[in-house]
């Protein structure tokens, strides 16, 4: 099952869990190869159509993330792990790359009650993620960026 | 996604059917530049501009950057306008969490 050293919503161990993983180049042009791959694994397990949504933006956000920033010289990879835990009913995807270390969790909320023309898109990507996940959990360790982030099935 | 245009006069119709998303938001982008090219060329820069997003179940933060980049052109315009509709609930749950709901003209599904 998925770790982090920190992570606060990690507690249970000996719950069953099927899980699976893809590791693809972080490049944006990926972004529907793990879109199937995601959504493939929600329909197996059965989550419903709003939390599979939610999921999906979520995981999109991320992923357009370190595609955008990871690796600014070269092509990397970024190592996705989705698990469903079958007795807690959550799902959690961990994004793992190599990339340079960034902590996406201290990016400011941004400014949601500007006009048009003062407005930003920076920062609204890692506010949908907060929005629509029950938790995000970083850390860099080892030389890889662990990004955890959780969803809840019992709630919307 | 594709992308399907329609035109009476200075009232361009793009119907988007598909994801707009990081991989697919870009092609809107630049869909939408040659609209405006043909708007400051054929109309004297006045476009009726409306977005039938009907068959757009999924849209992200992409999707947003390309809408505020594309409010901000018609704002600059004189006697432009810009109007989202058939917005499918899920859709509008990401206009409405980032604000965009504030400052866009959207309807739902056969309003």
């Amino acid at each position: 099952m998925i770790k982090m050293f920190r992570g606060s919503n990690n507690k249970f161990s000996e719950n069953p869990v099927t899980k699976k993983q893809i590791k693809v180049s972080a490049l944006k042009g990926n972004w529907s190869k793990v879109y199937d791959f995601l959504e493939n694994f929600f329909s197996s397990v059965g989550v419903n159509k709003k939390n599979s949504l939610k999921i999906l933006l979520a995981s999109e956000e991320i992923f357009a993330n370190i595609s955008n920033y990871a690796y600014p010289n070269k092509i990397g990879e970024v190592k996705i792990t989705i698990e469903y835990s079958i007795l807690q009913e959550v799902i959690r995807v961990l994004f793992e790359d190599r990339g340079i270390p960034f902590n996406p969790l201290l990016i400011k909320k941004p400014k949601l009650n500007l006009p048009p023309s003062q407005r930003k898109i920076g920062g609204l990507g890692i506010f949908m993620v907060r929005r629509m996940m029950n938790s995000i959990d970083y850390e860099y360790t080892e030389g890889k960026n662990r990004l955890l982030i959780t969803k809840n099935l019992t709630t919307n | 996604m594709e992308i399907t245009k329609s035109r009476e006069g200075n009232k361009v119709i793009c119907s988007i059917n598909g994801r707009v998303d990081t991989q697919t938001a870009p092609d809107l982008q630049d869909e939408l530049h040659n609209y405006f090219i043909e708007a400051e060329n054929e109309f004297e820069n006045k476009m009726e501009l409306i977005l039938d997003f009907k068959n757009v179940s999924y849209m992200s933060s992409a999707g947003l950057r390309t809408i505020l980049h594309t409010k901000k052109k018609i704002d600059s315009m004189s006697e432009s306008s810009l109007r989202i509709i058939n917005v499918q609930a899920p859709v509008m749950e990401v206009f409405d969490m980032t604000g965009f709901t504030d400052f866009l003209d959207l309807s739902t599904e056969e309003e």
